[in-house]
């Protein structure tokens, strides 16, 4: 007899699961062994429920082996391989080659979406196995190359299937759509904050992280959401990655070369966030990887979850690991962090008065400091638009998002093809060794930066966030050599700047 | 140790009954010994209170005097008495002078022309901005600047008399030695060097809240010119501008916009009689002298360092108004934003304009 399988998920990655069954005689009875969590074990309910509505009746002692016996099984994941290696024993069907099964039964027979159908597909096509799949799953299914798959909405269908006596609709592959996803919201939509843009346009191009300050009304989410609009469309490479997380935890994308976008609460754990949980669950780092991250009321997040924040930020990738295993996930975020100026929001606005002590003032700008803040290249501060304002730049769109976006492209490009040699994707990753060599300033430029230095205070880090950064504007600007220009636009966004003139 | 110190410091604590005595020791009345041994009889023909006889007591029997001094001497704190050369002068118009004055710093004695500018701790950007250029204007024009040590417009006046180079003189309501507000520490260290922190209360004195009026009274005595930065109705500044009016001190007040609560109190003044601060050259009685200090800083950084068309264009609308964002430059000038943004950039890092505000710019002062 052909082996059935079922898989359970490590990681992003499919686990096969070979579903042995014997059924001698005697009082009725079922049981699972095999590390099944308590999930696995409601199966035998479900699986029971559902082969009588096909007409098979379970008699006698059924005993289910799930191999190997060393690896936790979790979820709903195996209920249809379950069934189909019942039924193999007892029902009368024939599964002819090697297949792996996946899909949760409901008790009328019918198959419900799981989450791994992903992670599934590419374990069948290493293996070569035929893959049986819930409808509603197909859509991601068919983006996998070169998987020979089969869609199935019920249990009836499937034995009819396998008894040759129906076909079942196979999973066609279809390309991921090359064209670039429409921006949500676009550029041209939001009214004036050209400087926010111009920020948001330097962070995508150069892979800078960025922080936001402004008063409730600012529009920093709005912002923070356009970003995702200037980066270019998925490679082929990253949407399978993105494709993996999004099916590991059950989510299917609309437009599948879009980025992620993730928005966390302040309230937010530290596992939510990092992943972690007895099923070593990506977190929201990892589910928003080669997308944008977003931290909305950045100060109130716990100084635990931002200090777990900081490792992933820097490796690009995150262990998580509890007692059954360890995972590592991928966790290449653009992070997007968002305040106001002030505990009341209205520090710095010209209309509306801040209300807050100078104590409650201190207090907040301590929490606002930190070692998160070494991962964030630009800082910048938006404006809270009054309403005579807004009117007056009415019809003043500026640049769409697809026009930002070949710009953010090209400059991406530049950088690819400078530091590839070196291993690294942009100019936010230059190691300290890397940019004293490679970045040279002309004498002009050393001394405009020096005579601005004595201004203004800048830590060793601060120096080489400006150099980067005011890189990232040279690639815009397709420059070779950094001209005054970009180190002065790269020392608008420091540090401190964002709310210097809050200072005292 | 001194006889005189020792008692001057005591009397000092006693506010209205010390000064009853030492009038009393002055003209000859009583001795101090009499004052040692606590004598009942001089007590009762001065009719002092049962509260000051009982703390005169305690404090002598703790020998708190001689202890006080030793404090003052471990800790650098000089004493300054009201019949000493360096007992600022303006003090003797008050009717209730402080006996004795601590005093922090290198300045041995106020010098002759001084300016009190005084204001709300909670003050707007534009407050703190017009602080510091007022500070900054005295320190140039060599008048020292006179505050209490608070945030908001105290600190930037403070703060702006140091950035310029000139003197500066804090007025605590605490004791010398205790900083408050502690984010102002760096702050107070610095107005050490150009000047002094002055207290007339003991070494280690917490700020309770009866003493920031007996400190604005100083405040107001020391200033021949007392300016009200951005205050609300009920505030110390007010305090101290109507002391100082009563003092024939001359009060001026910058004018604030009239729906806002910081400036109702500045802007009564200027209904009630202060002189409207609308220009610095008219404080500093520099009318129609050709360098106008108003934007003296900014006109200098212009004829010294060479400015573009774009940044001069840019310029002339931060002039006009302050407070603009990018967008509201680019309905005013003929340049993208991207141009207006690099030249805001140049302009910034050259230190000719500053952010006022989230996301808006304006000249630096
Ligand atoms: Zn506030």
């Amino acid at each position: 007899m052909n082996s059935v399988s079922g898989m359970t998920l490590k990681g992003v990655k499919a686990v096969a699961v070979e579903v042995e069954v014997e059924i001698t005689g005697g009082l009725f009875n079922i049981s699972v062994v095999g590390l099944p969590d308590a999930a696995v074990r409601e199966a035998r309910e479900r699986v029971r429920a559902a082969l009588r509505s096909v007409g098979i009746t379970l008699r006698g002692r059924v005993a289910i082996n799930l191999a190997p016996a060393d690896i936790p099984k979790e979820g709903a994941l195996l209920d249809l391989a379950i069934a189909v290696g019942i039924a193999s024993v007892q029902g009368g069907v024939r599964v002819k080659k090697p297949s792996l099964f996946i899909g949760e039964l409901a008790l009328d027979g019918r198959l419900r979406k799981v989450r791994g159908a992903v992670p599934a597909a590419f374990l069948a096509v290493e293996k070569g196995w035929d893959l049986y799949i819930p409808e509603e799953n197909a859509a991601e299914v068919s983006l996998v190359e070169g998987v020979s798959a089969w869609k199935v909405r019920s249990l009836g269908e499937l034995f009819a299937h396998l008894r040759n006596e129906i076909e079942l609709p196979a999973v066609e592959h279809c390309e991921a759509d090359y064209a670039p996803p429409q921006a949500d919201p676009d550029f041209a939509d939001i009214k004036g904050q050209s400087v926010a843009k111009r920020a948001l346009e330097i962070a995508a191009a150069g892979h800078h992280n960025i922080l936001l300050v402004g008063s409730p009304g600012s529009g920093k989410t709005l912002l923070a959401r356009a970003l995702k609009g200037i980066l270019p469309p998925l490679s082929d490479k990253e949407l399978m990655e993105v494709l993996l997380l999004r099916s590991t935890v059950g989510d299917s994308a609309s437009s599948v070369r879009e980025r992620p976008f993730r928005s966390v609460h302040h309230t937010a754990s530290a596992v939510a966030l990092c992943g972690g949980g007895t099923t070593l669950r990506p977190g929201e780092i990892s589910l928003a990887s080669r997308g944008v991250l977003f931290l909305d009321e950045f100060p109130e997040f716990t100084r635990d979850v931002l200090e777990a924040l900081r490792q992933p930020l820097e490796d690009g990738q995150i262990t998580v690991s509890r007692a059954s295993g360890s995972v590592v996930y991928p966790a290449k975020v653009l992070m997007v962090a968002a305040c106001n100026p002030c505990p009341c929001g209205y520090s710095g606005d010209p209309v509306e008065r801040c209300t807050c002590s100078p104590s409650a003032l201190e207090r907040y700008r301590r929490r606002l400091s930190g070692p998160i803040l070494d991962r964030i290249d630009l800082h910048l501060s938006i404006p809270r638009l009054l309403p005579e304002e807004l009117v007056s730049l009415e019809g003043k769109c500026g640049e769409s998002s697809a026009e930002v976006a070949e710009r953010v492209r090209r400059a991406r490009e530049i950088q690819t093809k400078r530091w590839s040699r070196y291993g690294i994707g942009s100019n936010s990753e230059i190691p300290e060794k890397l940019l004293r060599r490679n970045i040279t300033l002309s004498p002009e430029v050393k001394g405009f930066l020096l005579q601005a230095l004595n201004r203004v205070r800048l830590s060793g880090r601060g120096l080489s966030r400006i150099l980067k950064v005011s890189r990232t504007i040279a690639d815009l600007d397709a420059a070779e050599d950094i001209r005054l220009e970009h180190i002065a636009e790269a020392l608008s966004y420091r540090e401190g700047e964002a709310l210097s003139w809050m200072k005292s | 140790m001194d006889e005189k110190l020792r008692m001057l410091l005591l009397l000092n604590t006693l506010d209205g009954q010390g000064r009853k005595l030492w009038a009393a020791l002055k003209k000859g009345l009583a001795s101090p010994d009499d004052l040692w041994r606590c004598d009942p009889k001089l007590f009762a023909e001065l009719e002092l209170t049962e509260k000051a006889i009982f703390a005169l007591r305690s404090r002598i029997e703790k020998r708190w005097p001689e202890n006080e001094i030793e404090k003052c001497i471990k800790l650098g704190i000089r004493t300054v008495c009201i019949d000493d050369e360096d007992y600022p002068a303006g003090l003797k118009d008050l009717k209730d002078p402080p006996l004795a004055l601590y005093w922090r710093g290198k300045e041995k004695s106020l010098p002759v022309r001084c300016a009190g500018v005084v204001g709300t701790r909670n003050a707007s950007a534009y407050g703190r901005r017009i602080a510091l250029k007022i500070g900054g204007h005295c320190a140039s024009a060599g008048i020292a600047v006179i505050s209490g040590g608070a945030s908001g417009v105290d600190g930037n006046a403070h703060r702006g008399a140091c950035i310029s180079g000139g003197k500066t003189f804090a007025v605590f309501g605490t004791g010398v030695d205790v900083y408050f507000p502690r984010s102002n520490e760096t702050l107070f260290e610095e107005i050490m060097d150009r000047g002094a922190l002055i207290s007339e209360f003991p070494v280690g004195s917490e700020g309770e809240q009866w003493h920031f009026p007996r400190r604005n009274r100083i405040v107001a005595a020391v200033s021949s010119k007392l300016i009200v930065v951005e205050a609300p109705r009920k505030s110390g500044a007010m305090i101290t501008a109507g002391l100082a009016a009563e003092l024939g001190r001359e009060v001026w007040s910058v004018p604030g916009r009239i729906d806002e609560e910081n400036a109702s109190g500045s802007n009564r003044l200027i209904f009630d009689g202060a002189h409207p601060l609308t220009d610095l050259r008219d404080f500093f009685g520099m009318s129609g002298t050709g360098t106008s200090a108003r934007s003296g800083m900014t006109e200098r950084a212009m004829e010294e360092i060479p400015l573009s068309s774009n940044e001069r264009e840019i310029l002339k609308v931060l002039r006009s108004v302050g407070g603009q964002t990018v967008d509201n430059i680019a309905l005013e000038v003929k340049m993208s934003a991207a141009d207006i943004l690099k030249t805001i950039a140049i302009l910034s890092a050259k230190g000719i304009i500053c952010s006022s505000g989230s996301g808006r710019f304006s000249v630096k002062v």
